[in-house]
């Protein structure tokens, strides 16, 4: 029972972070204390005060403001690079396993070919080529991103298509597109939510470490990853320009794993509950 | 006859978030040495859970009320781990996932007969001796073969052969005869007959089948929602039954005209909390059926029923 | 009417080895408008393979399945009525609905789908009437599959297939999964429907008495092939193929017969390893489905030689 209550917990807390995050997302232009993109070079690397929260950065920008933009890009970044992947990767995947098996086996062939190239390093390679941009960062994320999501939507319909129900939906004249959007693609939504919210965590963190190793966006921008890799240089003397950037992306990307373990956790139990009469 | 495993009161309960099932309900049993017994009920009448607990292999999110004796021991995990294979031993249901896939038959079986401390070589006579015991064709190719290459019907007698393999005293056949075509059927029955009346084992069959039911037990329990509703002997079970629900069982027989006897009785809910767990389906339903739960009382030498209008 | 071919199916397996295995071999079999026919055998035998073959769901690797004259290969080309004219329901009545569809939704779909009923009142109405039929209360029109027994489900599933006014039912082994009880009830039930509606039923099944009581014509398969066709009380009294004699005594626990190894005959009767009368043609050329009497069919060298000669 210990176990059960933890969960719950968690999910909550999950779910109260995620509310929190958003909220200061959609309202950071009312939240912010200065203008962040406003150099103040008299007072550079200010400690946390009254009137800079967070303190200043190297060039007087109060830290607190452009943490809360900052809120702004890491998530919007996020949505929609997943919303994307899980459209893309999602409608691969039930292609691929629905269709013909050549069309399977060609686009599996070309799944693992991606795969089999290093991942993050080949993100980077691409956003360096693209250059700075946010849609060049969106794409460069896109580009290996709905991968896994294929992957896992093909497993499923494949399992999925040979149930009696997708035989009984056959003998019954209903066509292949009503039986894949309609029979296959509910049974599929549970890991595909489990895993974008999961994702949510590690796209974040690519942008933060994008924008760390100088790609990505524009310098002067406020995001996280950025903010990290301008504070790395004055982890001794002024510790707190790294401090609350990593923090933020620390708790943001908790927010979306413990999430992403509720929503398992509950998806899980919604089909164990239907079983349980 | 002394008595090898008794039951005392067992109840057994699933729970699930806020829900929970009783899926048996104060069951008392005793087997004796050497005593065939069969256990018949419906799917949902407790048999599979019944079974589960005296394996030990419920889940665990099943609480277990009352007390298990083998012998003189109080069954708990510990002491189970140390009969299971050996002293009790089950004949699952499932013959296609019971076997493991990666390894050869003959390896599987020896895995039984290493722990005994049994020579490479009598392990290797044992082995074949079993098979052909349960009288499988060509029993020297087994060993080698992997379970994909067998039948059903082959790994089902494999199974068979595994329980034998150290001697129990308490064996369990749970649906030996489910989905069976009619000449599988009568094969493994026959085959579990004479096995079983060579020895002194105590031998418990789970099933729906009837038939097989009255052919290879000297006692026969009825189970209905977690209960014994009645017990007899298996050579009166189609002449003299008592019990309701026995009766209607044994009408839904095709055989005797796939009748359906069960009604349902106006204004009783169909899992009634107090009174009789059938009230809803008896036809002899009275009023006192719906207040007060019967009890197993005795009709005759060796014939137990839990009816109001019977006893 | 359903008409087999002699029809094959031919299943591959593996990327190198490539293993074959025939499900069914060279059927040829009709079966009647209005009447039940009983497809017997053990598992293994290609019974469940035919009533998919004849669903349309599987397609014959050779030979041809025809409903009224027509292929029944692409159903897309079809007419509807000709298409949906054949339904089936089958053993698992846990698997038949989406989990996470409603009955109700469940049983409007395929209406709404092809069109038929367009109004809502309508096609409640027609819910309504086949739920009567089928002894269902319209409550379960909410519920999800979840919620609901196995008696119950497969009662639902054969509604749903009769919304589409099928003229075929294929019942693959409908009540092995079920209790006694609602075994007799889902028998008694097919038994109505049929009075009722006229709608033949191919009932695919390896437990006799219950095939007995239904069926009018009975047909036993045995390795894939179709070795004893007749009526009902015919092939009772009057058994002629070695297996179906073996079956029948097997059934009335008459006999006790050996576990058979695997064998694979290519070659020769299918039998030929486990039957106790065997010569030696039976080894080396398949014997082929043949009238002995009126509407008696047997595949079998002996029993054709003891009726010319």
């Amino acid at each position: 029972m210990g176990d059960a209550i933890m969960k719950r917990i968690s999910f909550i807390l999950a779910i109260v972070l995620l509310i929190f995050l958003l909220g200061v997302a959609l309202l950071a232009p009312w939240l912010t204390l200065h203008d962040p993109y406003e150099q103040n070079l008299d007072n550079r690397f200010a400690k946390p005060s009254r009137t800079y929260w967070f303190g200043t950065d190297d060039l007087g920008r109060c830290i607190y403001s452009r943490i809360i933009l900052g809120t702004r890009t890491s998530l919007f970044i996020g949505i929609v690079v997943v919303s994307l992947n899980t459209l893309i990767g999602t409608l691969v995947g039930l292609v691929s396993g629905f269709g013909p098996k050549v069309v399977d086996s060609i686009v599996m062939g070309f799944i693992d070919v991606l795969l089999a190239l290093p991942g993050p390093i080949l993100t980077l390679a691409v956003a360096g080529i693209l250059g700075h941009g946010l849609l060049k960062m969106i794409i460069a994320l896109t580009f290996l991103g709905w991968v896994s999501y294929a992957r896992i939507v093909r497993g499923m319909v494949l399992s999925l298509k040979e149930r009696e129900f997708v035989e009984s939906a056959r003998t019954l004249g209903l066509g292949s597109f009503h039986i894949l959007f309609k029979h296959l693609l509910p049974n599929c939504l549970g890991p595909v939510i489990v895993l974008s919210s999961m994702e949510m965590g590690g796209i974040i963190m690519m942008v933060a470490g994008l924008s760390f190793l100088g790609l990505g966006l524009q310098d002067s921008y406020p995001e996280w990853g950025a903010m990290l890799d301008q504070g790395k240089d004055y982890l001794r003397t002024a510790p707190h320009l790294a401090i609350f950037p990593g923090l933020a992306i620390m708790v943001t990307v908790l927010t979306f794993n413990l999430l992403g373990d509720g929503l398992r956790d509950l998806l899980q139990g919604e089909e164990a509950t239907r079983l349980f009469k | 006859m002394s008595s090898l495993l008794e039951i005392r009161n067992l109840t057994v309960t699933y729970r699930f978030q806020d829900r929970q099932a009783a899926a048996v309900r104060a069951l008392d049993l005793t087997i004796r040495e050497g005593e065939k017994l069969a256990i018949v009920g419906e799917s949902g009448a407790g048999k599979t859970t019944l079974v589960s607990a005296i394996m030990g292999l419920l889940p665990n999110s099943a609480e277990i009320e009352g007390k298990i004796f083998f012998r003189e021991f109080q069954l708990n995990p510990r002491i189970l781990a140390k009969l299971r294979g050996k002293e009790i031993v089950l004949i699952p249901q499932n013959v296609h996932n019971s076997l493991n896939p990666v390894f050869s038959v003959g390896n599987q079986m020896e895995d039984l007969l290493i722990e005994a401390k049994i020579s490479p070589n009598r392990r290797r006579r044992i082995i074949l001796d079993l098979l052909r015991k349960v009288r499988l064709p060509r029993p020297e190719v087994i060993p080698r073969s992997y379970p994909h290459q067998l039948s059903g019907g082959m790994k089902q007698r494999v199974l068979l052969a595994m329980g034998l393999s150290r001697s129990p005293s308490l064996i369990l056949a749970d649906e030996p005869t489910k989905g069976l075509d009619p000449v599988r059927r009568v094969g493994i029955l026959y085959l579990l007959k004479q096995l079983v009346e060579q020895r002194r084992q105590s031998f418990v069959l789970i099933t729906h089948d009837i038939k097989a039911a009255v052919y290879l037990s000297d006692t026969v329990a009825l189970m209905y929602q977690g209960e014994i509703v009645e017990v007899l002997p298996a050579s009166l079970l189609n002449t003299h039954s008592l019990h309701p629900y026995t009766t209607a069982l044994l009408a839904a027989a095709p055989e005797r005209g796939l009748q359906v006897l069960r009604r349902i009785n106006p204004g009783v809910d169909s899992s009634p909390i107090v009174g009789c767990s059938y009230a809803a389906f008896c036809n002899l339903c009275r009023p006192a059926c719906l207040k007060q739960k019967p009890v197993l009382r005795k009709v005759a030498s060796g014939h137990m029923v839990r009816c109001h209008a019977i006893a | 009417m359903l008409e087999f071919r002699n029809v094959s199916k031919v299943f591959r397996q593996g990327w190198l080895k490539k293993t074959e295995i025939v499900a069914v071999k060279e059927v040829s079999l009709l079966i009647k408008p209005g009447k039940i026919f009983g497809l017997m055998g053990e598992s293994g035998s290609g019974k469940s393979t035919l009533g998919k073959l004849a669903l349309g769901l599987l397609t014959p690797s050779a030979g041809e399945v025809l409903w009224e004259g027509r292929l029944r290969t692409n159903l897309r080309s079809l007419p509807k009525e000709a298409r949906l004219a054949i339904q089936g329901i089958s053993q698992n009545p846990y698997g038949v609905f989406n989990p996470r569809h409603r009955i109700g939704y469940a049983l409007a779909e395929p209406l709404i789908y092809h069109g038929l009923l367009k109004n809502e009142q309508e096609r409640l109405l027609r819910i309504r009437e086949i739920l009567e039929l089928v002894n269902m209360e319209e409550d379960c029109l909410r519920k999800y599959p979840s919620q609901l027994s196995g008696g119950q489900l497969q009662r639902l599933a054969l509604a749903r297939i009769l919304l589409m006014n099928p003229k075929l039912i294929v019942a693959d082994e409908p009540t092995t999964m079920l209790d006694l009880t609602t075994q007799a009830q889902i028998i008694h039930l097919l038994k109505r429907i049929h009075e009722k509606k006229g709608v033949a039923i191919l009932f695919i099944s390896h437990d006799l008495p219950v095939v007995t009581a239904l069926a009018q014509r009975i047909g036993i398969m045995y390795g894939g092939r179709l070795v004893e066709v007749g009526s009902t009380q015919e092939i009772l009294t009057n058994p002629l193929h070695p297996y179906t004699q073996l079956f029948l005594a097997a059934a009335r626990e008459e006999v006790v017969p050996e576990l058979q190894s695997n064998t694979n005959n290519s070659k020769g009767c299918i039998y030929y390893g486990s039957c106790y009368q065997s010569q030696e043609l039976c080894a080396v050329k398949t014997p082929e489905l043949i009238p002995v009497k009126r509407e008696h069919l047997v595949a079998c060298h002996l029993v054709n030689a003891a009726k010319n000669g």
